[in-house]
Order: C-alpha cells, then sequence, then structure tokens
C-alpha cells in the first residue's frame, strides 16, 4: 500500500509536469495534515529553502507563522538548535536520527520519496498519523 | 470544345491526383507504422541486451558473497562493518557508469526494506546502514517473494529508466537483493541515436512525396500538351490528327458523318480579306457547336471544310440534324468590323457509317454527298446513298 500511494502521488503530479519544489510541497502539506485534525496548522521554518517549498502550499489550513511558540510544526532543513520545543519534520534521515523532536522525515533516495513518522515521538506528542500516511509509521526510532 | 476538353481533362486529373495522394498517405502511414514497429522492437531488443548484460554481472558478484560469506550473508554483512566496505568496494567496481544506483537491501520483522550496501561513496547522497529504503512498484517483493530477479520500467520519474533486482538466496530463501537503477542516460542516448535514423526516415518520405508531385506534375504538362496538338489553333475545334489518333479508335458500331463545307468561302477572303475569312471560320464552328452533344466531334478536315461525327442517329435524325445547322449558318449575316457576310454551307451526309467497313470509305460516300449538294446548288443537305 506504501508503495501504491508513493506511485500514485507521483503518477499524478509527473503527468502535471510538477517541479521538485511542487512535490516536496505536495508530500509535506499531506504529511503536515495527516498529523493534524484542526481547521489550522501553523508551521514555522528559518530554512530559505523550506520558505519556499511553503510557498508551493495549496491547503488553506497549513499556514506560516513567525513565532515559533504559536506553531503545531517546525520545519528544519539543517540541524538547527530550536528551542521552542515543538514536534519537527525534518529532510534528513541522519537529522531524524538524532533529533528527539523529530517526529517524521521526508528525503530523496536514490531518486525515491522517502516518508517516515517515529512512532514514539508522535506518541511524545500526541499526535496520529491518519489517513494514507499511517504506513509509513515506524516503530524503530 | 477546347473548355470543355480542358475542364473534362483537369477534372479527370484532379481525381488522379487525389487518388495518388491517397496512395501516398497510405504508402506514408505503411511505412510509418512498419518503422514504428522496427524501432520499437531494436529498442526492446537493446533494453534486453542492457539487462542481460546487468544480470550475468549480478550473478557473478552473488556467486562472490555466497563464497566469501559462507552462505551466511545477511548475518555475515550485519556483523562486520569491514566486510560491508569490502562488499561496497566490490559494488563500485562493477558499477558502470551507465547505473546511477547500485546497492543491496534486505527486509526487515516489519516488512520494511532497508539498505546494507551501498556503491555510493558521496556522503550527501550515500544511503548508511539500516536507512529505510522505500520501494517503488511491488517488484521488490515479488524478488523476495519468487526468488527471481525482477524488471521495472520507471515512467514517472526522472532520472530512473529500468531498476534490476537480483535475489541473493540462501537455502531456499532470499536474504536480500541487490538493486541496480539504469540510469536514463542511457535510454536517451538510445532514443537519440535512434532519432537520427528516425529523421533520415522522414527525409526519405518527404523527398518521396516531393518526387511522386513533381511527376504528376510533369505527367499532367506532358498530357495537357499532347491534348494541345488535336486543337485547331484558329477555330479551337479538333483538327484532323484528333481524327485519326482518337476518333478513328474509338468509332461506335454505327455512326454518322457529316462533312460540311463553307460556300464560297475563297470569294469572301478574296472580297474581304484573311481576317474576315478566318472570323467567318471561326463563327461557323460556333453555330455548329451549338447544335452538337458532348459525345459529338467537331474536327476542322481543310480549309473550309468541317467534319462532324456523330453516334446512334437514324437518317432521318441525322438529316433533321444537318438541316438544324444548315439552316442556323444562313438564318443570320456574320458581322465582322462592319463587313456583314451572308454564309451558306453544304452539307454531305453518311448516315450508314459502319465500324467495320474501311473509315475511309465512309468517308468519301459523306464527301460525294457533299458534292452533291454542291452541284444541286449548295445551301442545302444531301444523304449519300
Amino acid at each position: 500500500m506504501k508503495t501504491v500511494t508513493l506511485l500514485l502521488i507521483m503518477f499524478f503530479f509527473s503527468n502535471l509536469g510538477a517541479s521538485d519544489i511542487e512535490w516536496e510541497s505536495l508530500i509535506l502539506e499531506k504529511m503536515l495534515t495527516s498529523m493534524s485534525s484542526r481547521n489550522k496548522v501553523l508551521i514555522y521554518t528559518k530554512s530559505i529553502k523550506m520558505k519556499k517549498i511553503v510557498e508551493y502550499l495549496t491547503d488553506a489550513r497549513v499556514r506560516v507563522t513567525k513565532n515559533c511558540k504559536r506553531a503545531d510544526f517546525v520545519l528544519l532543513e539543517e540541524d538547527e538548535k530550536e528551542l521552542c520545543n515543538k514536534p519537527e519534520i525534518v529532510f534528513n534521515y541522519r537529522i531524524y536520527l538524532h533529533n528527539q523532536n523529530a517526529v517524521g522525515v521526508f528525503f530523496w533516495q536514490k531518486g525515491r520519496p522517502t516518508i517516515r513518522f517515529s512512532l514514539k515521538r508522535l506518541e511524545q506528542f500526541n499526535l496520529q498519523v491518519r489517513g494514507e500516511l499511517s504506513k509509513f509509521v515506524s516503530s524503530n526510532q | 470544345m477546347f473548355h470543355q476538353i480542358n475542364s473534362g481533362i483537369i477534372n479527370k486529373k484532379l481525381f488522379q491526383f487525389v487518388i495518388l495522394i491517397l496512395i501516398m498517405i497510405s504508402f506514408s502511414f505503411v511505412s510509418y507504422t512498419e518503422y514504428k514497429h522496427t524501432l520499437k522492437e531494436t529498442t526492446k531488443k537493446l533494453n534486453e541486451k542492457v539487462i542481460l548484460f546487468h544480470f550475468e554481472t549480478f550473478s557473478a558478484l552473488n556467486k562472490i558473497y555466497e563464497k566469501d560469506t559462507n552462505k551466511h550473508f545477511l548475518e555475515a554483512v550485519k556483523k562486520s562493518r569491514k566486510l560491508r566496505e569490502s562488499f561496497e568496494d566490490m559494488l563500485r567496481l562493477i558499477r558502470i557508469s551507465t547505473i546511477q544506483n547500485l546497492f543491496v537491501i534486505a527486509k526487515d520483522k516489519e516488512n520494511n526494506f532497508y539498505f546494507l550496501l551501498d556503491s555510493d561513496q558521496n556522503s550527501k547522497t550515500r544511503s548508511n546502514f539500516m536507512e529505510p529504503f522505500e520501494p517503488l512498484g511491488n517488484f521488490w517483493n515479488d524478488c523476495y517473494k519468487y526468488k527471481k530477479f525482477q524488471i521495472f520500467h520507471h515512467h514517472n520519474t526522472k532520472n530512473l529508466w529500468i531498476t534490476i533486482a537480483y535475489p541473493i538466496i540462501e537455502n531456499n530463501q532470499t536474504v536480500a537483493i541487490i538493486g541496480a537503477d539504469i540510469s536514463r542516460s542511457l535510454y536517451a542516448n538510445i532514443q537519440s541515436n535512434l532519432g537520427d535514423f528516425s529523421n533520415f526516415f522522414l527525409w526519405i518520405l518527404l523527398l518521396s512525396a516531393l518526387w511522386f508531385v513533381i511527376l504528376y506534375v510533369l505527367t499532367l504538362y506532358f498530357r495537357k500538351k499532347a491534348y494541345e496538338g488535336y486543337i485547331d489553333p484558329l477555330t479551337q475545334v479538333y483538327n484532323r490528327k484528333y481524327l485519326y489518333d482518337i476518333v478513328l479508335k474509338k468509332l461506335s458500331r454505327n455512326y454518322q458523318l457529316f462533312m460540311l463545307d463553307i460556300d464560297f468561302f475563297k470569294q469572301v477572303n478574296d472580297a474581304y480579306g484573311h481576317d474576315t475569312g478566318d472570323f467567318v471560320l471561326q463563327e461557323v464552328a460556333r453555330r455548329i457547336q451549338r447544335f452538337m452533344r458532348s459525345e459529338d466531334s467537331l474536327i476542322r478536315y481543310g480549309g473550309e471544310e468541317f467534319l462532324i461525327y456523330t453516334r446512334d442517329l437514324t437518317p432521318q435524325k441525322a438529316l433533321e440534324f444537318a438541316e438544324r445547322i444548315r439552316g442556323n449558318i444562313q438564318s443570320s449575316p456574320i458581322v465582322f468590323n462592319e463587313i456583314s457576310c451572308h454564309v451558306t454551307v453544304s452539307i454531305g451526309v453518311n448516315p450508314y457509317a459502319e465500324k467495320e467497313k474501311p473509315f475511309q470509305e465512309m468517308l468519301k460516300k459523306a464527301d460525294e454527298a457533299l458534292y452533291e449538294a454542291k452541284i444541286s446548288g449548295r445551301d442545302c443537305v444531301r444523304l449519300s446513298k
């Protein structure tokens, strides 16, 4: 099912001629909305690349905040020291392994999009992954 | 008459041209279909060659792994970092430029794939030991399940063309998979080379089409010129060459010949000049044509002599036809440059002409009837006996 989900996303977007950044924003959007059932999902990021990806988000529920403390999720591109202790989505597997706040990771590996959620860390933040991405929750980390 | 002929020729030619174009389109379509089929087959064979080449390499690699780990590949690789490094060196040795990624993966207890080995040395792109591997396509699971190598053609990814999954089997169980991503650049390279062939093929088709059109236009031009040779330039009716080349070849079983001569034409020429004489000839030809059917032929036989070829007329009808022509010509004077000429014609008719009999004999009878009309006082019609 994981394969089917990823293939469907890839097929849909490759047919639309989507760029990498559109791809990444779509997957990010899916990751964020699958972890929150609220009407508004506030995200915070300092990364320039992440800010660009965020511009492509299409779901009106996902909004950007400049205040880390108000954010529901923090997007981390590099291994930054974040003080507001919020659940993080990271884009590097190495950071995901070591950052205890990283609830999810999305990265490209050998040309394949890879998504993982950490069950332990999700529970730590009282979060749950719903819908089609629940298949990517792993108990290993 | 000439316009009639021309329009006939052009309509016929237009029809032929349409047919020719249709044939050309069909030919081009068949050729292109055949070409595409050949191209597809060639691409398929090239792909198979590429796959076979990699398959043999992986088979050899598998044997080395078996030997070096004494058929305990997974355990040995998991335990020893040194062994992993050594095996990754081997992967790098066999990784040729067409392989984008070359790695070995295995499955954990939760049935998730993870990396064991990766030939990539770049710290930013390499996948480390135990990192998750996200399979795209079910062929990885099939490879595990069926213990047979699998080939997957990528359609939705930018850089990957084919992925080969080769199982490492121990005790009749798949313990790991050698994965190789063949770069799309190889595919692009093959397509680019075949593309040159496509251009060549299209040029051949284009030149053939052009050659067809040139040939057709030339044929049309020469046929038009040939037809022009059958037309009398003064009166724009058929000439005697047409009579012998065309009419004689398509004679009806029963036909009629009308020999028509303008009375005292020499006097018109002498009194009013040749321009007037020429105009009289043209006008007489025009007046005759008013009564003719499309299947009849009017031929300028000599100076002021015309021959009419008809078919399917009874002697009575032939006589009436000739009388109508004679009456029409003499009914009103021919006016040219304020000169009014009262012109009459004499007509000799052979209504009994038969295809089986010599044409010259049939013509002679019409001519004899004309002679009779002349000696009977002119401006009259006589039937042959």
